[in-house]
């Protein structure tokens, strides 16, 4: 004959409540992480921003000094021999960004010759030439190969190029951008 | 026996018998029964056998013989016979007596009166000096060029998107100042070379020598542009000019040159050795020739004369013969993507800081080739000059002509030694694999220009210095063969460093039909007829003269390890076959790649297309391919003399040094189709090439200056006028592959005949028989009569056409005819569009005759200098003239700066 059991609604319930914990928890998990996760791309990005901004400070520099702009071949042992310098022999004065994060900026040229290994040097690239700047001068103008016909409108301008290494760096995160860029002389 | 055996044996015996007395009879009178004597002759002492005696017998002439040698005597049928002995002259001894001696049958007659004596000296002494033979003695004289060839106004080069422009300008032998005076003189046309060859007459005939013509002056002009203003500068030389020569290997200049410095420089440079047998020397000094012994006037003379800064008719420089002046900036837009530009450029201009920021070279007929600043220090003026090799080879002989052709005071022969035009171009050191380091040089590159033609040293030349007249000695003549040479030669200097130039090769030959006379030196090493690579460099004797621009520009081979790049100076000239020919030869060593005759219709068989070549020279294009941004030669036009048009591409055979075998003769142009002879159209200037976007696609045009002919002759308004004739060449190729493919040597080439009632391939002729001043367009191109109105006035170019912004942009100068003989000059810049029907447009500058070329600069402007030494301009950029696009100005796109890459770490 059918009998009633008496405790079964407890266990009932203790299990459901079971699942329920365990779920909180893998709800409670997965918020934190995201929550962390968050956190860090925030983080990665204000690095980042900083560190192109530096790039875009260094750019503006070589911008406004291209006519300056030391461009001459240089025999390198270390990474400082190759640090971008103008004429008169003065530096990149560098860049500062206020707030936490530190910047650090280095413009290095790519015009040089190695005289050992050089760890963290750019390639090497002596010049590059420069598209636009004219109405592809190839094109209804004098083809004549010859120096004293200065189309230069066939090669485009010639730039030297440069390699901008930023690094961004806050609570012991940091990011490295580079960026080579030519510099039309 | 048998009766009939009898009968053989006996007819046996009657024909032994026969030829039996045949023999006894006839054999005694015959050779083999001759009498014969024997005679021998001695000859001493011993240095006149080394130096060439020998004895010979006359009548019968036998012989000649050396001593010792026995010699036997056919008497015939007699027992002995006289015979007379005779010595052979040679130079410096006194030659035997004939003798006469007896010779006996079956005896040897010994003869040991065959003593030579050395002959006394003419100042009578006792003898010492032997006239020797010796190979490197002998002198050619070069013939003084009666006048030079070309018009008044010479060669100019067009500069584009520069700031400066050099011209020369002459004075006349009779002091006339053509700048001043009448530069522009189109009826002023010079006579031959034959002129001066007959008037020598022929050697041996102690012919007084005519006086020679004088030598012609010159002034350079540098006109320099700037956003402020136009200004002129006349080339200065300073008071101690510096000539360099090259002295084994090294330069040395000879103005500090002590007088046997000057002299070993001499003899070992200038003499150009001939046959054996026309050499002598009357010396047994070091200098066997007496003029470049122990008289330093001779060579003083000369090199004060060099050195002189008014004594080429009252100017610092001779004439420039067809030689143009070439600036050269530090930087060279055809290299600028290629490796390793970046660093020469900057090496070239911190050597060019001290020169005004170029160069500016001239070579002129006494030899110099010119190193110029530009504007430096407010002023133009001369640094060194340089007296190649070739150039020093005939140089001193001016001093000859002066001394023995009694030219009176300063004044000096005209000899064209170096008259060929200049090109200064960059190449790349010779690599073997492509993993050698790239080193970059710039070379200046030239020729003699015209050839100077050698004949023997003249009679009255052997005097002593200063002692005109003087005979040979008695038994020594000059040959009495009449054999011309031609000298001609090319010329290449390392000015990499304009403070440090280097001869790195030079070729020189004198070209005889007995034989050619070479003188090579590649890196201060001579290069001998005996060597293994003498054949790379025999070409030089086929020269006969190189008028045309020389080009430079690179073609690819392989290498050990890859592809290299190998470096052409082409030279396009005359042989001694009278056609035309291409010397391809690596710049870098002057060894020959391939040479090509180009022979039939692109040749000149008679004077007038000498003349032509002369007053016209053949002019050349190397063409940017599309697609290219570099000097490769793969689409190279030549413009004959002769009016042919043909095309070559360099980089067709790379196992073969690229030799072209069959370059295209795409273009025949005439513009005289009767009449004797039909002279092809000729370019009066450089040609220019470019690429069109068309409809069609991108295709390559041609713009040539030409030589016309107007109806009527030369006082009634006729004679030689000049026009524009534009061709789209890629439609013609088109077309005209096409008919080659179908009918087989029916494609090219294409005959354009500029005589309006002649015939030839499509209208061109017709379009101007009006002489109207408009652009008239054609299946193939477009063509332009230059004149100032309909049938009126018409106008030369004084300038290259250049191809500036699909237009074509030049000067032109004409005289204005305002009736009753009275004319001024008339100049006009023309801007032409060749693709549209109608007047040209252009800047018409009344009164002014322009003068030396002109110069597009690189704020658009085209500037041309005038006769009065100030110049005219127009600004291409402005609505009156097109609006049209500087260089490299009008796209927009930012060209200042650039990406190559990000990276984030």
């Amino acid at each position: 004959m059918f009998r009633r059991r008496k405790g079964f609604a407890l266990g009932l319930v203790l299990i459901v409540m079971i699942v329920l914990i365990a779920m909180s928890a893998i709800i409670m998990d997965l918020t934190t992480n995201y929550t962390s996760s968050s956190q860090s791309v925030i983080d990665n990005e204000k690095l980042m921003n900083a560190a192109q901004s530096g790039v875009e400070d260094a750019k503006a520099w070589l911008l406004g000094n291209a006519a300056s702009l030391d461009v001459t071949q240089v025999s390198a042992g270390t990474l400082a021999d190759i640090e971008v310098k103008l004429d008169d022999s003065s530096p990149y004065p560098g860049y500062t960004l206020s707030g936490d994060i530190t910047v650090n900026v280095d413009i290095y040229t790519c015009n040089y010759q190695s005289v050992s290994y050089i760890s963290g040097a750019p390639p090497i690239i002596e010049s590059y030439g420069l598209s636009g700047g004219g109405s592809s001068s190839r094109y209804g103008y004098s083809n004549y190969l010859d120096p004293n016909r200065n189309n230069t409108g066939v090669t485009g301008e010639l730039g030297h190029v440069f390699l901008v290494r930023s690094i961004a760096t806050w609570d012991e995160k940091d990011k490295i951008l580079k960026s080579m860029v030519v510099i039309a002389q | 026996m048998s009766k009939s055996f009898r009968r053989i044996e006996s007819v046996k015996l009657i024909v032994i018998y026969l030829i039996f007395l045949t023999f006894v009879l006839f054999f005694p009178a015959s050779k083999g029964w001759a009498k014969e004597g024997f005679l021998q002759v001695t000859i001493s002492p011993q240095e006149a056998i080394d130096a060439g005696a020998k004895w010979s017998i006359q009548d019968p002439s036998l012989g000649p013989f050396s001593s010792g040698y026995t010699l036997r005597v056919d008497l015939g049928s007699d027992n002995n016979k006289d015979l007379t002995i005779v010595y052979k002259d040679i130079a410096g001894w006194e030659t035997p007596n004939t003798d006469v001696v007896k010779v006996q049958k079956d005896k040897t007659k010994s003869i040991e009166s065959g003593v030579y004596e050395v002959k006394e000296d003419d100042d009578g002494d006792d003898g010492d000096d032997p006239v020797t033979v010796e190979l490197e003695n002998w002198t050619n004289w070069p013939l003084p060029s009666g006048t030079p060839h070309y018009w008044e106004g010479p060669l100019s080069f067009s500069y584009l998107n520069r700031n400066y422009m050099a011209y020369i300008t002459f004075a006349e032998p009779d002091g006339n100042d053509i700048q001043s005076d009448s530069y522009y003189d189109e009826d002023y046309w010079w006579s031959g070379p034959q002129w001066w060859f007959d008037s020598w007459g022929t050697i041996g005939e102690d012919k007084t020598i005519p006086a020679p013509s004088k030598v012609w002056g010159s002034f350079l002009t540098l006109v320099e542009s700037n956003l402020e203003q136009v200004s002129s500068y006349i080339a200065q030389f300073p008071s101690s000019r510096i000539i360099y020569v090259d002295n084994e290997g090294s330069t040395s200049d000879i103005s500090s040159y002590n007088s046997d410095e000057l002299n070993t420089v001499l003899r070992k440079k200038s003499v150009i050795p001939n046959l054996i047998d026309r050499w002598f020397v009357q010396s047994d000094d070091v200098w066997k020739n007496q003029y470049f012994k122990d008289d330093s006037d001779w060579t003083s003379d000369w090199r004060d004369y060099l050195l002189g800064t008014s004594n080429k008719n009252g100017l610092a420089m001779e004439d420039s013969g067809h030689g143009t002046p070439v600036i050269i900036w530090p930087d060279n837009t055809w290299i600028k993507t290629m490796e390793g530009y970046s660093s020469y450029e900057s090496q070239l201009s911190s050597y060019y800081n001290n020169w005004g920021g170029a160069v500016l070279f001239q070579p002129t007929n006494e030899g110099l080739l010119h190193a110029f600043t530009t504007v430096h220090n407010n002023k133009v003026e001369e640094k060194w000059s340089f007296l190649s090799t070739p150039a020093l080879k005939l140089s001193i002989y001016k001093e000859y002509l002066r001394k023995f052709a009694g030219v009176s005071g300063l004044e000096m022969p005209r000899l064209n030694i170096l008259g060929g035009p200049i090109t200064v171009n960059d190449i790349e050191k010779t690599r073997d694999t492509s993993e050698d380091n790239i080193e970059w040089r710039r070379l200046v590159v030239g020729t003699t220009g015209e050839e100077t033609y050698l004949k023997f040293k003249e009679r009255n030349a052997w005097g002593k210095a200063g002692e005109k007249g003087v005979a040979l000695p008695e038994n020594v003549t000059t040959s009495n063969l009449y054999e011309t040479g031609i000298s001609s030669g090319i010329y290449a200097l390392d000015v990499t460093n304009p403070d440090s130039p280097k001869e790195i090769w030079t070729l020189h030959c004198a070209n005889f039909p007995s034989g050619n006379y070479y003188d090579i030196s590649v890196n201060g090493s001579e290069i001998l007829s005996s060597d293994h690579n003498f054949e790379k460099y025999s070409y030089c004797g086929d020269i006969k003269m190189i008028l045309c621009r020389p080009f430079i520009g690179y073609t690819n081979k392989p290498g050990t390890n890859g592809q290299v790049r190998i470096w052409h100076s082409v030279f396009v000239g005359v042989d001694h076959d009278n056609e035309y020919h291409v010397w391809d030869v690596n710049a870098n060593n002057g060894e020959l790649l391939w040479e090509k005759q180009i022979p039939g219709p692109a040749s000149y068989t008679n004077l007038d297309y000498l003349a032509q070549e002369r007053l016209l020279p053949t002019r050349v294009a190397p063409s940017l391919p599309e697609g290219e941004n570099t000097p490769i030669l793969s689409e190279v036009y030549i413009h004959f003399s002769t009016g042919d048009f043909y095309k070559f591409n360099f980089q067709t055979d790379p196992e073969n040094n690229n030799e072209v075998k069959d370059p295209k003769h795409l273009i025949r142009i005439t513009y005289k189709e009767t009449g004797t002879p039909n002279l092809g159209a000729a370019a009066t200037h450089d040609f220019d090439v470019t690429l069109i976007e068309t409809e069609t696609g991108i295709h390559r045009f041609v713009a040539l200056p030409v030589q016309i002919e107007k109806e009527g002759n030369w006082i009634g308004g006729g004679g030689i006028r000049n026009a524009l004739v534009v061709i789209d060449l890629t439609k013609l190729e088109k077309d005209r592959d096409l008919l080659e493919a179908k009918e087989t040597g029916s494609g090219y080439p294409y005959n354009i005949d500029l005589d309006p009632s002649g015939s030839g391939d499509g209208d061109w002729g017709g379009g101007w028989g009006d002489e109207a001043n408009n652009v008239q367009t054609n299946e193939y191109g477009s063509f332009l009569f230059l004149a100032v109105e309909k049938q009126q006035d018409e106008m030369d170019t004084i300038s290259a056409p250049i191809w500036y912004d699909n237009h074509l942009v030049f000067a032109s100068t004409g005289l204005l005819d305002e009736g009753k003989k009275k004319e001024t000059y008339y100049s006009r810049f023309y801007v032409v569009d060749p693709f549209t029907e109608g007047e040209p447009m252009g800047g018409e500058v009344p009164g002014e005759a322009f003068v030396g070329g002109a110069l597009i600069d690189q704020q658009g402007r085209l500037l041309a200098p005038t006769g009065d030494g100030g110049s005219s301009e127009i600004d291409l950029t402005s609505d009156e003239y097109g609006a049209l696009s500087p260089i490299g100005s009008s796209s927009g796109v930012d060209a200042e700066t650039g990406i190559i890459y990000w990276q984030v770490e």
